[in-house]
């Protein structure tokens, strides 16, 4: 069949090649095309079946239009609401979102990372799982503008969105001291990623701001392989007669949700026999019969703020720096607080 | 053993290395690397043994081996469930999976089609967006291997792995008949899209099958566009009747979760004062106080049929695969089932 193009269907409604484009790219309200000449050239589009080539468009302004993200998680609810701000924002700029999830493995880091510049995406907005610069590197040599999320790498020569993660650690200790909690034990996983070694760092500042002495035996690390298992037995072992803890802080939303299920399975009451807070929120909390004492990242402004710095350096390739969000502390029931 | 480089692999065929990059880079077909010389280079890799890093994987296959799955909103929880078993699958036909998330829009869900085919996946899972039957028909014409999964258009023929619905719908009515509930409200969103009107129709057939009538006023309609509040305005009306319900059975397990925190927020306790049933489960009802019984979608079949349909057809078998799945009652105490 013989390919349309866009002069084609100009010529066939006589009008001109610019218009066709506006509403071919969604831009007609944004430039006026009427809404009887739109349908019109919708109606041509469909009659001549004219599919608009992407890349032949990109080989013209050498831009797809395409960003790419590469999430350590698909299933963290921090990157449900961190990718949908980001496509949020993109579509203010005309800019369509793929990604995907490398599960915390290096080696699928690179794979889809890969795979994104295969596709010829724009720009990356990365959650790196890795605390070498290894992948840094590899992202350099392709010479394509990124911008690093959540965990932040030595080195400023990049562009980083991040947030103080031993500040909201610190907060949400402090809070379970403050609530009257003097046995206060700490849930995390085994891992060297510096934002979770971070929020150890804060729970470790904070008792010690407080005199407490810090016990070993209420510092649970979990094996992310052997999950629930893990936070059962942590729980068990924090919970035991002798070393009863009277609080505990979760470093995630994912460890808080399933050390709380198994809190409510072996009816340990919330806040009367011990007081809890998340770093994390999870939309699960509002389900628990007290509200939970919470952290709460700034996940759309990461998401926006990612965005702008990225469409930045697709422009011009300076690196911006990391730019640190305030996160803010949702304070509940789950402590005992009146 | 000294290390071999590109330039080596390159040097031994009699090429460029430029050539040996794109094989190695699963780029051979799209720079247009003579099929004879790329089945010498690839040769020449696995001769020499030569193993640059992960990329050499895609060596195998000369294609670039992703499948592009296009989610309907990537907050849903049902999005996750089902991406974990597609992932797995795909992992183990060594596939990539990327994602894109059309957040219920056709507009969004026709750019990430384009997207997607311009950029040469090897094929498609869609759960499509509601209005997108255009696009669905245009890709039929085109030549890209496709999969519908969760949602389907009754009037157009595709391949597609869902739910039966009316079935799981009309099962799970009928449970909450057996228990002795005879005033059983439906919150469902409004809405077009098949696989929920299906919903409806399974819990209105078992009320009638089973004689007991249908009351319009215990089968409200949800708006997405203002979800917290619409739950609430139709628990409050079911509530208020002259007859009030004695059960709730929630189309969603989103339309559930928000619908537990406000009877939460009302103090109305589960069982005792009201009995609710959800159609999908989600792992937010563990920290209720009630398990909630629940159907359970096999997402993990779903997924697993989905990547392996489309894989038949990217390796051009001729198929017609139409699956409906069945639903599983997860039976908890929110029914008042201990009672």
């Amino acid at each position: 069949m013989n390919k349309v193009n866009l002069k084609d269907i100009a010529k066939h409604l006589g009008i001109s090649i610019a218009t066709v484009s506006y509403v071919l790219n969604g831009q007609e309200k944004e430039r006026r095309v009427s809404s009887a000449t739109a349908e019109k050239v919708r109606e041509a589009i469909h009659q001549f079946e004219y599919t608009a080539n992407q890349i032949a468009k990109s080989l013209k302004t050498k831009k797809t239009n395409t960003i790419g993200i590469i999430v350590a998680d698909i299933n963290y609810r921090f990157t449900t609401h961190v990718v949908r701000a980001i496509e949020k924002e993109c579509q203010l700029y005309g800019y369509t979102v793929i990604f995907g999830s490398s599960y915390e493995n290096p080696e699928t880091f690179l794979t889809i990372l890969n795979v994104l510049i295969n596709k010829q995406v724009d720009g990356l907005i990365v959650i790196p799982v890795d605390n070498d610069r290894g992948y840094i590197e590899q992202l350099k040599s392709r010479e394509i503008p990124f911008v690093i999320v959540d965990r932040v790498p030595e080195g400023s020569d990049l562009s980083i969105v991040s947030i103080d993660n031993k500040d909201l650690a610190y907060q949400c200790t402090q809070h379970l001291v403050k609530t009257g909690h003097q046995r206060v034990a700490f849930m995390s996983y085994q891992t060297g990623l510096s934002h979770l070694l971070d929020r150890k760092a804060g729970y470790v500042t904070a008792l010690q701001d407080a005199d407490i002495e810090i016990d070993q035996n209420l510092i649970i690390e979990i094996d992310e392989k052997n999950f629930v298992r893990g936070v059962q037995s942590g729980i068990d072992a924090l919970l035991e007669r002798g070393k009863s803890c009277d609080g505990i802080f979760f470093t995630t939303d994912t460890i808080a949700v399933e050390a709380i299920k198994y809190l409510n399975q072996k009816g340990i009451r919330v806040p009367d026999q011990v007081g809890i807070v998340s770093f994390d929120e999870s939309d699960a909390f509002p389900l628990f019969h007290v509200p939970v004492t919470h952290g709460r990242q700034p996940l759309r402004q990461i998401g926006e703020v990612a965005v702008k710095m990225l469409l930045e350096l697709i422009d011009e390739n300076t690196p911006k720096g990391n730019t640190i969000l305030k996160s803010t502390f949702i304070v509940g029931k789950s402590c005992g607080e009146k | 053993m000294k290390k071999l480089s590109l330039k080596d692999v390159a040097q031994h065929v009699g090429v460029s290395t430029a050539l040996v990059s794109y094989v190695l880079n699963g780029q051979a077909v799209e720079k247009q690397v003579n099929k004879d010389t790329a089945e010498r280079i690839m040769a020449a890799i696995e001769e020499l043994n030569y193993t640059p890093n992960q990329i050499a994987k895609s060596l195998k296959m000369r294609t670039t081996n992703t499948i592009g799955l296009v989610v309907a909103d990537i907050n849903y929880r049902f999005s996750t469930g089902i991406t974990r078993a597609i992932e797995s699958e795909s992992k183990k036909r060594n596939y990539t999976v990327i994602y894109g998330s059309s957040n219920e829009d056709e507009n969004k869900f026709s750019e990430l089609i384009d997207v997607f085919v311009n950029r040469r996946v090897d094929g498609l899972i869609l759960i499509p967006s509601e209005n997108s039957q255009d696009q669905i028909r245009a890709l039929q014409k085109s030549e890209i291997p496709f999969v519908l999964i969760d949602r389907i258009f009754p009037n157009i023929k595709t391949n597609y792995i869902s739910l039966d619905n009316f079935k799981a719908s009309y099962k799970a009515t009928e449970y909450l008949i057996k228990l002795g509930h005879k005033r059983i409200a439906f919150i469902n969103y409004k809405t077009t899209m098949f696989h929920l009107q299906e919903r409806t129709r399974g819990f209105r057939e078992a009320l009638s099958d089973h004689k007991l009538t249908i009351a319009e006023t215990l089968l409200p309609e949800i708006l997405s566009a203002n979800l917290a509040k619409d739950i609430q305005q139709a628990i409050d009306n079911v509530l208020h009747l002259q007859e009030p319900c004695d059960a709730i059975f929630f189309a969603t397990d989103t339309l559930t979760i928000h619908g537990l925190k406000y009877l939460n927020k009302l103090k109305i306790k589960v069982p005792g004062d009201i009995s609710v049933l959800s159609f999908d489960g989600s792992d937010a009802f563990e920290l209720f106080y009630c398990p909630i019984t629940h159907s359970k979608q096999p997402l993990e079949e779903m997924g697993k049929l989905a990547v392996n349909t489309l894989l038949d057809l990217v390796n051009h078998s001729k198929i017609n695969m139409q699956i409906s799945l069945d639903a599983d009652i997860v039976i908890g105490n929110s029914c008042g089932e201990s009672v």
